[in-house]
């Protein structure tokens, strides 16, 4: 049935392009930064004087169709450019467009910042429900833990996101977990992407051009996780000239460089960038200095990324990422040592072909591998107590298209296909516990629709279907999203669908993402889906100013988890349990993007919950709370450009506390062959209540930054001073019970104090 | 009030603010905050603990119920004493009757004149009726005795040295193994425990640690840094193990042994492990209608003599 679905899909889709020849004329062209030749997502093309217009793609692409051949102005703007206008003779044949908006910029030497407010000309929306795109630009001004800059961080300041903690970088959307989400980084899937046990990202600010997060009710075009979307797109490369940058901070050193690039006649670019932490060396220097027992860690990644025009309407990029954290840790006595060996590390490779065809039509190939492994191990001289390793590779091949002939339709469509090959061995004591061997593929077609109805009405229906030859299975999701505009800046959004997601992770604890396991659903258990539905409330002034309220409900069906007391098994189904979750909430979100003074407030008000069966030992079959789950967060970010030479940032978080499980009673383990006494603790063991049955205080912190811009010998530099946790009002983490104690001694620990940061930038 | 006209307006009405504060604290104060700041209520059940140990009389079991978590714990003031508890086998019928040990309270040992030597591929009972009128009870069976069991040291080159009762060995030896045979027909052996357990007497224990110094005030020890025992737990399909040095801490007689345990006190043993690892609330008991382990198990002893090495620096 799945076969026959597909082949039906191609032939409306086919019908659909040639009973709608294109009559009239259509505007096309790419929108780039003048400066760099970088291609601008989500830039506008407006028909001045009109209500036709269109926003560009993820490649800086539009059109503007079925408009009469004849004269026109256009007018083209971007959050950040000025606006430009341009004059265009629409004839039925024309080539596309190619314009150059200029960034906004601030002398250095100016007494007086100007920076204007240009009336954002964005007259067509998607339906697209709770999508928030940030700029790489905003994250640089952030405030932030090591002085510096990280996406997921930043994306942590969205209402709707919870983090775990105040030291893991990993997103819980909407009451999802991490695995919940999918992370695109040039439209390929990423895995554990952390560094230093979830403190940071493996994303480089420095190398990042635009993410957006879609936090629930994505289109069809995504699929293959049951929560929301982060898509993040990588910088391509300054195509006019060299330009490169040099950071050092208290953790870490970043370089970047990039350039225009000429091979064989054809132009392009490329971007590079890498970053190592030092910590090693200041750890190796106090050990050094004393006898000290710490770890020895380290951590680095890169980024690569080339592009060719191969004609003018066609590009060509190879892009790369690697990155890999590795502990060593020795301690114990001289005679009995004990070492904790820790390596964990993303490779991704990916191939992009993009092609502008005809007047109506855009079309991407792409064909990517990526690689996620870990492993780690506890040993005794030659003695292993306890080891692991984990591997996945993801190879994948990606077609989408986009239709845009067929006036008020932006037709998308597009075929996935994923091959999955997926390892976990565990060892514990010379026998093997676990020796999971996964391999699968995947197939997804996606069908999609923004049919603008009316001035007041656009749908959005969108199917994907999906087949999985691990267990012969199939899905299809429907996705239905629309908006109602009360007018060009008030508007009412709508989405429902369902989201199947095709890979579990077992997790190895709360905060420690390195342990998290992927595998792809094989044939002993059936995937994982959610349900959802949003309603939401758009007002988007013309200023800069824009306000958003949704609220949401998410059933989670097949939520998968390690079974606790899994000591053998080949299969997924011996090594996972899966139960059921649900998520629900409130938000809202007032941001102003313009201005000397720019940023947002949020909050968000939510519930979630998870329940797995009885024989699983998790809860005893009841419904718990997870770890993530906060009632409120209130969150206020800001950035104010003082002047040519300062800017200031500040942000403010507060939230409910998160979920405990506490210990009730007290009473003495016994064991055969000794008695309890000879223990440290003369047996005393604590009784836990129910699943995170506690809460911990509400926690809130201040981060404030302050950016010194001058010139280094002519090269533009930042020095950028900050300071995480200003009132060092440290946040619940874990509690302890010593029941060497007599009575039980309770210790709280709590993460982070106030951190001085700084970190120093140079740009050529 | 039109909204189109409030919300089209050139400049931002301040007033908006307010309402959009007045939401958040609305909110923030009516939350419906569901989940409690305060530990839960509970009603504390019996923990019941009985071991059946193949070829050996029965001595002992212990029942209680446990004190609040913050207050001072003493067994004898957690104790339950007063209680009926039998164990039974469910095969022949033969039964042995606890009472209480008035010296210990509870403390339970078998009725005088009464005896129960545990066999290996029995099935037992065991029943409790405390004085409040609450029933706990739980069966288990018992594994056979082992065939054979060797401690042995292997070096790097393979060359093997058993281990003889009474040897003296220094963690400077090569790695020791565990090797073992035993029938596991009718799956009466749900795994294995290994226990490393240091005899001498708590307050006179000597680290291993040859950089330790009884006269260095940082080297002091604590009572409760006198953790005398070492397990671990090995799954039903296992013959063979190695035992790092890492787990031998103090001089002097150590006693070796090695269980064959029954599938409950297997899971308690591994649930234990994940416990403390995070993964599980609580080990997994086997006590209907209370807290606690029911369980059989066969065992080997070895007895030698740990010597300190003294550190060369």
């Amino acid at each position: 049935m799945i076969r026959t679905s597909l082949f039906s899909a191609l032939l409306v889709i086919a019908a659909l392009i040639l009973t709608n020849a294109v009559q009239a004329a259509n505007i096309t062209g790419f929108i780039v930064d003048a400066s760099s030749g970088e291609p601008l997502p989500v830039a506008s093309a407006v028909i001045e004087d009109s209500d036709r217009g269109a926003t560009t793609n993820l490649d800086g692409y539009f059109v503007i169709n079925h408009i009469p051949p004849g004269a026109y102005t256009l007018i083209f703007s971007h959050l950040g450019y000025h606006n430009t206008m341009q004059d265009v003779q629409v004839m039925e044949v024309m080539e596309p467009l190619q314009v150059e908006l200029q960034p906004t910029r601030v002398k250095l030497k100016e007494v007086e910042v100007k920076v204007k407010r240009e009336e954002i000309k964005d007259k067509r929306k998607t339906p697209t429900v709770s999508a928030v795109a940030m700029d790489s630009r905003l994250i640089r001004t952030m405030p932030s833990l090591g002085g510096e800059m990280d996406v997921m961080r930043a994306m942590q300041t969205i209402p709707g996101v919870k983090a775990a903690s105040d030291i893991s970088s990993a997103l819980h959307v909407r009451g999802g977990s991490p695995d919940q989400t999918l992370i695109l980084m040039d439209h390929n899937t990423v895995y554990n992407p952390t560094h230093m046990f979830g403190l940071f990202s493996t994303f480089n600010s420095d190398a990042v051009k635009y993410l957006e997060l879609l936090k629930g009710g994505f289109p069809a075009k995504y699929g293959g996780r049951s929560g929301s979307v982060l898509e993040v797109i990588m910088n391509d490369g300054n195509r006019k000239q060299y330009h490169g940058l040099f950071s050092i901070g208290l953790i870490s050193g970043r370089a970047a460089l990039e350039g225009p690039l000429s091979i064989a006649g054809k132009k392009g670019s490329f971007a590079g960038s890498f970053r190592r932490t030092y910590i090693d060396y200041v750890v190796d220097a106090m050990r050094k200095s004393g006898d000290l027992e710490l770890p020895d860690y380290y951590f680095y990644d890169g980024n690569g990324k080339f592009n060719l025009d191969l004609t003018d309407r066609t590009t060509f990029t190879v892009a790369g990422y690697w990155g890999n954290d590795r502990m060593n840790f020795d301690f114990g006595n001289e005679d009995a040592r004990i070492n904790a060996y820790l390596s964990w590390g993303n490779r991704t490779l990916a191939t992009r072909l993009r092609h502008a065809l005809g007047r109506t039509s855009y079309v991407s190939f792409g064909a990517a591998v990526s690689r996620y492994r870990s492993k780690w191990s506890f040993s005794n001289e030659d003695v292993v107590f306890d080891r692991a390793r984990e591997r996945i590779y993801d190879y994948s091949i990606k077609s989408d298209y986009e239709y845009l002939g067929w006036q008020d339709h932006h037709i998308q469509t597009g075929l996935w296909y994923s091959y999955y090959d997926t390892h976990f061995w565990e060892e514990n004591e010379d026998m093997v516990y676990v020796d999971v061997d996964t391999t699968a593929y995947n197939v997804s077609l996606y069908l999609q629709d923004s049919w603008r109805i009316n001035a007041f009405y656009e749908l959005q229906p969108g199917v994907r279907f999906y087949y999985h030859n691990a267990g012969d299975q199939t899905a299809v999701d429907p996705r239905l999203a629309m908006v109602y505009y009360f007018d060009e800046q008030l508007r009412i959004k709508a989405a429902v669908g369902r989201y199947s997601q095709w890979m579990n992770v077992m997790s190895g604890g709360a905060e420690m993402s390195v342990f998290d396991l992927w595998f792809p659903v094989d044939d002993s258990i059936d995937p994982s889906y959610s349900n959802q539905i949003v309603l939401g409330f758009e007002w988007d002034r013309a200023d800069g100013y824009d306000f958003t309220t949704e609220t949401y409900y998410t059933d989670m069906h097949n939520v998968a988890a390690m079974r606790p007391m899994v000591d053998e098994g080949e299969s997924e189904a011996e090594a996972f349990v899966v139960g059921d979750g649900y998520a629900y909430g409130f938000e809202w979100m007032l941001r102003k993007k313009a201005g000397r003074l720019n940023g947002w407030l949020g909050y968000s008000l939510s519930w979630t919950e998870r329940r797995f069966p009885v024989d699983s030992y998790i809860n005893e079959g009841e419904w718990f709370y997870p770890k993530w789950d906060r009632r409120h967060d209130f969150i206020v970010v800001l950035n104010y450009k003082k002047s040519p030479r300062w800017d200031y940032g500040v942000s403010w978080r507060y939230n409910t506390g998160q979920g405990f499980t506490h210990g009730l009673r007290v009473y003495t383990t016994r064991f055969a062959g000794f008695d309890p006494t000879d223990q440290g603790n003369y047996g005393r063991t604590i009784f836990k209540g129910s699943k995170n049955n506690y809460r911990f205080p509400e926690d809130h912190r201040l981060d404030l930054s302050a950016t010194y811009n001058h010139l280094f010998f002519g090269m533009r530099a930042r020095l950028t001073f900050s300071i995480y946790n200003a009132y060092s009002r440290r946040s619940y983490w874990i509690r302890s019970f010593n029941t060497r104690e007599n009575p039980i001694e309770v210790t709280d620990a709590k993460l982070l104090p106030i951190i001085p940061l700084i970190n120093y930038e140079v740009r050529f | 009030m039109n909204i189109r006209h409030v919300l089209s307006k050139d400049s931002f009405p301040s007033y908006i603010l307010f309402i959009l504060a007045g939401l958040a604290f609305m909110f923030a104060s009516t939350g419906c905050e569901s989940t409690p700041t305060e530990v839960e209520e509970y009603d504390p059940e019996p923990v019941l603990y009985a071991y059946l140990t193949n070829s050996e009389p029965f001595e002992e079991a212990f029942l209680e119920r446990g004190t609040p978590l913050f207050d001072h714990y003493d067994f004898e003031d957690a104790a339950i004493t007063g209680a009926e508890i039998k164990i039974f086998d469910c095969a022949s019928g033969d039964t042995l009757h606890l009472m209480d040990d008035q010296e210990k309270p509870g403390r339970y040992i078998p009725v005088a004149g009464e005896e129960l030597i545990p066999r290996g591929r029995h099935h037992y009972r065991i029943e409790c009726r405390t004085p409040d009128g609450e029933f706990v009870w739980s069966e288990t069976s018992v594994p056979v005795a082992f065939d054979t069991v060797a401690i042995e040291l292997v070096d790097m080159y393979g060359t093997v040295y058993p281990v003889s009762e009474g040897d003296t060995l220094t963690r400077n030896h090569p790695n020791m193994f565990w090797r073992w045979a035993i029938d596991t027909t009718g799956g009466f052996v749900g795994g294995y425990a290994g226990l490393i357990v240091a005899e001498t007497p708590r307050d006179s224990l000597v680290p291993l640690d040859p950089d330790w110094d009884p006269n260095d005030p940082d080297d002091a020890l604590d009572d409760e840094d006198r953790n005398a025992v070492g397990w671990t737990v090995f799954r039903y399909d296992a013959e063979w193990t190695t035992i790092a040095w890492a787990f031998f801490e103090w001089e002097g007689p150590t006693r070796i042994e090695l269980q064959a345990i029954s599938a409950g006190y297997y899971d308690y043993l591994f649930s234990s492990f994940r416990a403390m690892q995070g993964m599980l609330e609580n080990p997994i008991f086997n006590i209907n209608g209370g807290l606690g382990v029911f369980a059989g198990l066969s065992k080997k002893e070895f007895h030698i003599y740990m010597k300190r090495v003294e550190s060369e620096g």
